[in-house]
Parts: C-alpha cells; sequence; structure tokens
C-alpha cells in the first residue's frame, strides 16, 4: 500500500493520467462528432411523426429546436454547450433535460452494475479458483458446464426464466416478491435490485471464472509456488496471499470495460425488472431519433469507459507492483 | 450469511406488500399502467396516446363523453349555433373550477386556443386546431394572435367562429387540445427569450405543481419514469359523480412484465400482446376487446416516379394493377391466421367502425358490399395492366414494410401471397418506423403497408386522407373528383347530404382501388374482475377511468 502511494505521488504517474486524459478528450472528441455527422445523416428526424403537419407549423417547430441552422453551425452550438455542460433537452420527453436524464437515471443503473460486478466477481473468482484446485474432477466437470451456459446464452433468458418463476410462486403461496423493482430512493430499491444485478452479471461471472481458472492453472504451476509449498508455508496462506494475488491479475484487466458496459445499464434487464435506469435510453433514442439524448448518452458513455480504462491501469499499480507505467 | 440472506428476503417481502394492492375497495384507489412517461402534459403541445390518457382524467374541455360514450355539456352548460352554422356560442357553467379552486372562465378557453396555434408556442398538433377561423394565418405569421377565433363575451360566454363549416366541432371541444388554460398560471412558468420568437424555459406541465387541472382528477405526484398518481379533485363540478379517489398509473415499460404484475395483483388492467394473450388464454383469464382505431391499408405510389430511383415503372399508377393486387389478398386469411387476435376486423372501407353514426357506427349505417378476394379475376386485371403497360413481364416490386414483431409477419404473408396467385416478385423493404414514414413521405416505395388513427369521431378524419391537399396523403393520390367530393362535404353543414357524400368517397376508393384496406385493429385486455366501468376508446383518455368503480369483493 505504502510503494502505490509514493508510485502516486511520484511524478511519472501524474504525467501520465495527464497524458491519457488528453488522448481520452481526444476520443471523446471523435465520438461526438462521428455520432452527430452519423445521426443526422441517418434518415428521418426527431419531428417526424405519423401524422404530417404543415410546412409552417414544421419550420416553427425547426426554429424552436434549432433544426433550421445548417448541419455545421448545429455543430459548433453543439460543441459550445456541451463545454458549458448542457447537453440540451429531450425531443420525446418535452420539458426534460437531457442532463437531468442522465442525473436521474445513471445512478440507478450504476448501482445495479456495481451490484452486478459484485457478484460477478466473487462468483468468478471462488469458482475459479475451485475448479482449478479441483482441475479434471466433478466440481470443475459441472462448474464449467455451468460456465458454458452462461457465455452462451443471454442473461435476459435467465431473467425472463426466473421472473416467471417469482410470478408463479407469488401465485401459488401468496407470496409478495417483487418482480419489479420498487420506486423510491436508491436504498428502498436496493432489495428488489437483487435478482435482476444476479442476472445481469451472469454472463460477465462465467466469463470470470474461465479466465479465472486459466490464469490460476498457470500460477499453481510456477515455481514460486512450489518454493512456498517447500519452505512450509501454511496452504491458506499460499492460497490467499500467492495463489489468488496472482491469478486475478487478467479480471482486473476485463473489470474497467465491464464496469463501463455494466454500470451504463443493459437495455433489456431494465425493461424486464422495469428498472428505471439509463439503459433504455440508448435504444429508444436511436429509435425515436431523439437527436440531444443520442448525442448525450453516446457522450457520456464514451467518457465513462475512457476513464473506467485508465482507472483500471492505474488500479494495476496497487494489485502488482512489479507493473509500473512508464510516464 | 444465511442469516443475511434471510433479512434480505423480509425485506423483500416488507417492501413488496406495501401499495401493492391493485384494487382497494376501502381506500377508493386502483393501480393502473403506462409503458413510459407521458411525453408532455402540456395540452398545447403535441398530443400523444399516453399524454391523452392522462390529460383526459385531470382536464375537461367545453363538451365531454359521459359513460355511454354520449357527448355531453362539460365546462359549457349550453351551447347554440350561430346563424350559418359557422359559429357557435357556448354559456359556460358558474360552478367549474380549477383545482386551485379559483373558476374556469370563457377567457381560459381564448388563452389556450391562442396557445395552441400560435407560432411561438409551436404545436405540433396545431392542425387540429384548423378548423378556428384564421387559425392558419396565424400560424403562418400573416396574422395577430388576436384574430383567431374565439372571443370572451363575458367571463361565462364563449363565442367560436369557425373558418369552415365543421358539424363535428362539439366532439373537437373533448379533443385535448381544445382544453383550457389559465394564463396567470402559465405565464408564471414559462421564459421567453428576448427577440419573443421561441420559449427559453418551459416549466409549465413539468410537474404536478405546475399543472392547473379542471377535470375530475388532479395530479398528485409525478416520479418520472416510476409512477403517476391521480387524486379525485374536490374542486371539480361533478365530484359526486365520480367513485374513484385515487388512480396510481406505474410505468412499466415491457408488456409482458405489465402481465405478470397482473397476474400478481399488482395491476388493475393490463393491455395483451400476442405473446401473453396465449398465456392468459391458457391460464384462462376472461379477455376484453375493444377497436382502437387502428386502420391498416397498403398503400400504392401514384407519383409520376420513384424519388429514390427514376427509372423504377410506376405501377402504382395502373388502375388494373392496383385492382389485381386488391383482389388477390384474402385480408382474412391476415386477420386469422397470421395476426389471430380476438377483435380484428376485416378492412372493406376507407371509414372504419370506430366512427360512429347516428345510432350504430357509421359503416354498419351506409355499407360497402364486401368485395371477396377472387385470384382468377385478379390474374385478368393483371394481365390487363401488362398489355396497357406493353410489358414482357411485370419488374419486381418493393413492399415497404415496418420491422415490428406483428407487422413482419403481414409483410412476408403478402409477399407469398402475391407470388402464389399473381406470380409476382415482392421485395420486402424492412425499415424502423420513422424510416418507413420517411421513405414514404418522400416516395421510396412501390406499395406500402401503412395505417392510420383517428383525430376525432367523424368519417372526415380518414376520408381527406386521400385528398390531393392532405400531408399524410404519402402515395400521393391526385384525383379532381375525389377531392371535389370531400371539398363539398367539408363545405357541407347539413348532415345527411354529408353522409351521402362520404359514402360517395368510400365507392371512389373502392371502385379506383385507391388503397388495400387489410383490417382494422383491435386490442385486447384484460381487467381485475373488482373494477367496473372502464371504457376503452379509440378517442380521448384510453383507458377512461372517469365513471369506473370498484365493486365490493365476494359479490
Amino acid at each position: 500500500m505504502n510503494s502505490a502511494w509514493k508510485w502516486i505521488a511520484g511524478k511519472s504517474l501524474s504525467a501520465y493520467i495527464v497524458k491519457r486524459l488528453l488522448a481520452g478528450v481526444v476520443t471523446v472528441y471523435f465520438i461526438i462528432t462521428g455520432t452527430f455527422f452519423a445521426m443526422h445523416a441517418s434518415p428521418g428526424n426527431p419531428l417526424s411523426s405519423e401524422k404530417k403537419i404543415s410546412e409552417a407549423a414544421m419550420a416553427n417547430l425547426k426554429e424552436k429546436y434549432g433544426l433550421d441552422k445548417s448541419l455545421g453551425e448545429q455543430y459548433v452550438i453543439y460543441l459550445q454547450n456541451l463545454c458549458q455542460g448542457d447537453l440540451g433537452i429531450s425531443f420525446v420527453e418535452k420539458e426534460t433535460t437531457v442532463n437531468s436524464i442522465i442525473k436521474d437515471t445513471f445512478p440507478v443503473s450504476a448501482w445495479l452494475g456495481i451490484m452486478a460486478i459484485i457478484w460477478a466477481t466473487i462468483g468468478g473468482v471462488l469458482w475459479g479458483a475451485l475448479t482449478a484446485l479441483n482441475r479434471n474432477r466433478w466440481p470443475d466437470t459441472v462448474i464449467m458446464l455451468l460456465v458454458i451456459l452462461g457465455i452462451s446464452v443471454p442473461g435476459f433468458v435467465f431473467a425472463s426464466l426466473v421472473q416467471m418463476s417469482m410470478v408463479n410462486l407469488n401465485e401459488a403461496y401468496q407470496w409478495q416478491l417483487p418482480i419489479i423493482a420498487q420506486s423510491g430512493s436508491l436504498l428502498s430499491m436496493t432489495p428488489s435490485l437483487l435478482v435482476p444485478s444476479m442476472m445481469l452479471g451472469i454472463g460477465t461471472m462465467a466469463f470470470m471464472t474461465r479466465l479465472m481458472r486459466s490464469s490460476m492453472l498457470e500460477v499453481i504451476n510456477s515455481d514460486y509456488i512450489r518454493t512456498a509449498r517447500a519452505k512450509g508455508l501454511p496452504p491458506l496462506r499460499i492460497f490467499f496471499s500467492h495463489q489468488l494475488r496472482n491469478a486475478v491479475l487478467p479480471l482486473i484487466t476485463v473489470l474497467g470495460p465491464s464496469i463501463a458496459a455494466v454500470t451504463t445499464g443493459s437495455f433489456v434487464i431494465e425493461k424486464i425488472f422495469n428498472i428505471p435506469g439509463l439503459g433504455k435510453y440508448f435504444i429508444s433514442s436511436v429509435q425515436q431519433s431523439d437527436y440531444t439524448v443520442i448525442m448525450g448518452t453516446t457522450v457520456f458513455y464514451g467518457a465513462f469507459l475512457v476513464l473506467m480504462v485508465l482507472v483500471v491501469d492505474i488500479l494495476y499499480g496497487f494489485i502488482d507492483p512489479r507493473i509500473r507505467v512508464q510516464g | 450469511m444465511p442469516r443475511l440472506f434471510l433479512l434480505l428476503l423480509l425485506s423483500f417481502c416488507l417492501s413488496a406488500s406495501a401499495d401493492d394492492e391493485c384494487v382497494n375497495a376501502q381506500e377508493k384507489r386502483i393501480t393502473m399502467m403506462i409503458s413510459e412517461d407521458p411525453p408532455s402534459l402540456d395540452t398545447m403541445n403535441e398530443v400523444t396516446q399516453i399524454g391523452q390518457f392522462i390529460q383526459g382524467h385531470v382536464f375537461e374541455g367545453l363538451m365531454s363523453i359521459d359513460k355511454d360514450q354520449h357527448l355531453v355539456p362539460g365546462v359549457a352548460e349550453t351551447y347554440e349555433w350561430l346563424p350559418g352554422n359557422l359559429g357557435l356560442r357556448f354559456k359556460l357553467r358558474k360552478d367549474a373550477k380549477w383545482s386551485d379552486g379559483k373558476a374556469v372562465t370563457a377567457h381560459d378557453f381564448v388563452f389556450a386556443w391562442r396557445q395552441g396555434v400560435s407560432p411561438v408556442k409551436a404545436n405540433p398538433y396545431f392542425f387540429i386546431m384548423l378548423y378556428l377561423k384564421n387559425a392558419e394565418k396565424i400560424n403562418q405569421k400573416k396574422l395577430p394572435i388576436t384574430e383567431l377565433g374565439v372571443k370572451a363575451i363575458d367571463d361565462y360566454t364563449l363565442e367560436v367562429q369557425l373558418e369552415k363549416p365543421c358539424p363535428f366541432f362539439l366532439n373537437l371541444t373533448t379533443f385535448v387540445s381544445y382544453m383550457p388554460c389559465r394564463e396567470d398560471f402559465f405565464t408564471a412558468r414559462v421564459v421567453l427569450n428576448e427577440e419573443k420568437t421561441h420559449y427559453t424555459t418551459m416549466k409549465y406541465a413539468s410537474e404536478p405543481e405546475n399543472l392547473l387541472c379542471n377535470g375530475p382528477f388532479k395530479l398528485s405526484q409525478w416520479e418520472k419514469r416510476t409512477r403517476l398518481t391521480l387524486e379525485k379533485n374536490d374542486q371539480y363540478w361533478n365530484r359526486d359523480k365520480i367513485r374513484l379517489n385515487t388512480i396510481i398509473v406505474k410505468v412499466i415499460g415491457d408488456q409482458r412484465t405489465a402481465f405478470d404484475l397482473f397476474r400478481s395483483k399488482q395491476l388493475a388492467s393490463c393491455t395483451l400482446t400476442d405473446e401473453t394473450m396465449k398465456k392468459a388464454l391458457e391460464i384462462r383469464l376472461p379477455l376484453s376487446t375493444y377497436a382502437d382505431g387502428g386502420f391498416a391499408y397498403l398503400e400504392f405510389n401514384h407519383r409520376q416516379e420513384r424519388a429514390d430511383d427514376a427509372t423504377k415503372l410506376m405501377l402504382g399508377r395502373n388502375k388494373n394493377f392496383r385492382k389485381a393486387i386488391y383482389l388477390a389478398i384474402p385480408t382474412s386469411d391476415i386477420v386469422n391466421r397470421i395476426i389471430g387476435v380476438p377483435g380484428f376486423i376485416l378492412g372493406n372501407s376507407i371509414i372504419p367502425h370506430c366512427i360512429s353514426g347516428k345510432k350504430l357506427s357509421w359503416p354498419e349505417e351506409h355499407p360497402l358490399p364486401i368485395q371477396k378476394p377472387n385470384a382468377a379475376q385478379a390474374r385478368e386485371y393483371l394481365e390487363k395492366a401488362r398489355l396497357e403497360l406493353k410489358l414482357e413481364n411485370f419488374p419486381s416490386v418493393d413492399l415497404l414494410v415496418t420491422d415490428d414483431p406483428r407487422t413482419l409477419p403481414q409483410g412476408e404473408y403478402l409477399q407469398y401471397i402475391l407470388a402464389k396467385n399473381l406470380g409476382l416478385k415482392i421485395n420486402l423493404d424492412i425499415q424502423t418506423f420513422k424510416h418507413r414514414l420517411k421513405k414514404q413521405a418522400e416516395g421510396s416505395f412501390d406499395i406500402a403497408m401503412t395505417n392510420w388513427a383517428p383525430d376525432y369521431d367523424d368519417p372526415m378524419t380518414y376520408a381527406d386522407l386521400m385528398t390531393t391537399s392532405n400531408e399524410n396523403n404519402r402515395g400521393r393520390y391526385r384525383s379532381p373528383e375525389y377531392d371535389k367530393i370531400i371539398a363539398d362535404a367539408q363545405n357541407c353543414a347539413d348532415p345527411d347530404l354529408r353522409n351521402q357524400l362520404f359514402d360517395q368517397a368510400q365507392k371512389h376508393i373502392r371502385d379506383h382501388a385507391v388503397i388495400v384496406p387489410i383490417f382494422e385493429r383491435a386490442t385486447v385486455y384484460v381487467v381485475h374482475k373488482q373494477l367496473k366501468g372502464v371504457t376503452r376508446t379509440c378517442l380521448g383518455a384510453d383507458p377512461c377511468l372517469i365513471h369506473a368503480w370498484i365493486e365490493e369483493a365476494g359479490k
């Protein structure tokens, strides 16, 4: 811990972070530009509706939303507003800003995602270690079979099945299992998010189990473990401070993108369990050509992903002091 | 660990039981659902089905719809047509009040209607207000807003001037866009930009405290993306007739989840999809259906050339080709075998059954003979078309369809049946809803599967679809003869003569095979057995709970 703090305070790291952040800004800028023009190039616009309206009325509407200006002008205005942290007003949810949509829904998605990641990581590490330690014996076979199932069957299939069983249980025993997320604060929502988060984490857990198993096998057969055994260390200590710590590294690598992917919301899981999260907006905004929401969610997700990958790279230093980034 | 788990399980149950009982006879409270937040509750903005459901309960117009679907006075106590039927005078009731206790006056209607056509407010649904005198010119910024044909003679007398005869204007006053809005309340919640060209801040209708209601219910809570609560409005003049105290409206995005909630007794009613309907039949739930106004038809491209491919032969311009398509499609197969949902009606006339006549539905009072599909006759027409167009073989035909799970199989069936009956090669052009509309509007299709929902209860809402001036005539059918029939009807104040003209119109559409009617859609739903008096309609608040009540259990 101590060495890591020193390392963080070191000059090389801050230079590294600045460099990475700048690169991140450039990445996000390209995401913005790409999305902006691709979005405007695709057919349909947010003002089109089933009932076509007269040209004068359409002109009034376009003026209201600033769509009467040229694409270049709109792009510049968008960037200006973005620099001031203003993502605009949704075309679909009228009178609602995109900022407030993200502010309201992201914490829910993030909390669900964090719960899912916790399930997935604990499960992945435990099952992975268990299979590696029991290599080619029955626990290995059974768990790996389940892992294949978890990777190949999408989470929403499990989600629907579990929800259906809860409905049947409710019907049969007059239970009150929450089949959808409860409303209210994050805290009051948490119990009803347990099952959805497990379903959301299944894929990641299966993936992590496999990763953990192979990395654990490698560690088990390495020289330093043999040395540790030879010098008579207790097996539990070997497991926790040598095997686990070394084997868990590859998991940290996938953790960054997984956190970003899982916390920014799962469209399907959120829909099935009626969770008021951000995931819905990724899909519905594109379907409805809701320009500002498309941009807002993409920019937000892009920035979040870039940040998460950076955080994970820095975390490496804590887990394994052998890895040092060149500033 | 096990103890913790038990604790969690316990909290599961506790957190769930609080308000999940969907029908509570003591507190007269029910729980309903909507699939997403209302995009807007501002009545001077875009009208959506979900918005209308809430707005229909919290607002009341000059006229209102009673429990038997009849037009009755609402805020207006009496009305009289002005000479020439180009205007109306309404006397408002003095006991109509806003939820803050102040009286609803004629000025509130004048203000709301002016906003509805104002270029500053830019109301996408402004076309529904075109019947008011000068509405169009005001929207085009050619006249000031004060020139709109609506005046408050005094606080309780409202005079309306119409642009042209509009025998269904009383029906229109029940429509969301014609609801009142009080000026001082509105202006306190909006900010105009310096040039006074548009609103920079629009807080009106964004929260319960920013919405002033005059209907049977008022909005008491709106937790975005989660739930809305409607409470009985104790200022409503007819409050003694309202038998529910609270309507909780949950936002449930997934229809299957909604059905699961209904089965768990957490929702009092829900609409079924094809998938959940099977399950509902399996567990023997009593199903109800209603005609939701959706009218599905095939639209031909009548343009001179295709927007995306000028070399393409415009088959839709040939009447015999259109007739061949019309006769080759057994619509009963689409309705009974492909869709297989109860309540659907075979498409026949351009004016469907959801439009009311004097006593029965309009098509029942003015029946159009049913056109039976006939493959042999269809082939004869196709041969005629081939000779007229001097073709060896027909080129492939693009059929534009929306990529939703219900429409797609219909498109595939049409592809199959037209190949089988006519030997035509059909390319399915599968697009998302908005892209389908765009391609249709610009004319990049040969035939499109499309549908139309009514805006008001009058044959005109469907009949004027095929006129030259209608923007929604996406196939660009042009016929001076048809335009004349509709123009005559528009300028006609005599109901019988008007109905004759509509009868002519539906015959014209049939004779020229302008479109191929496929079906009139129905929606299937389930209701909790204690909840009575729920009406489902294709116009206005749907479902309507204004006249609903809860029956005691065990009866």
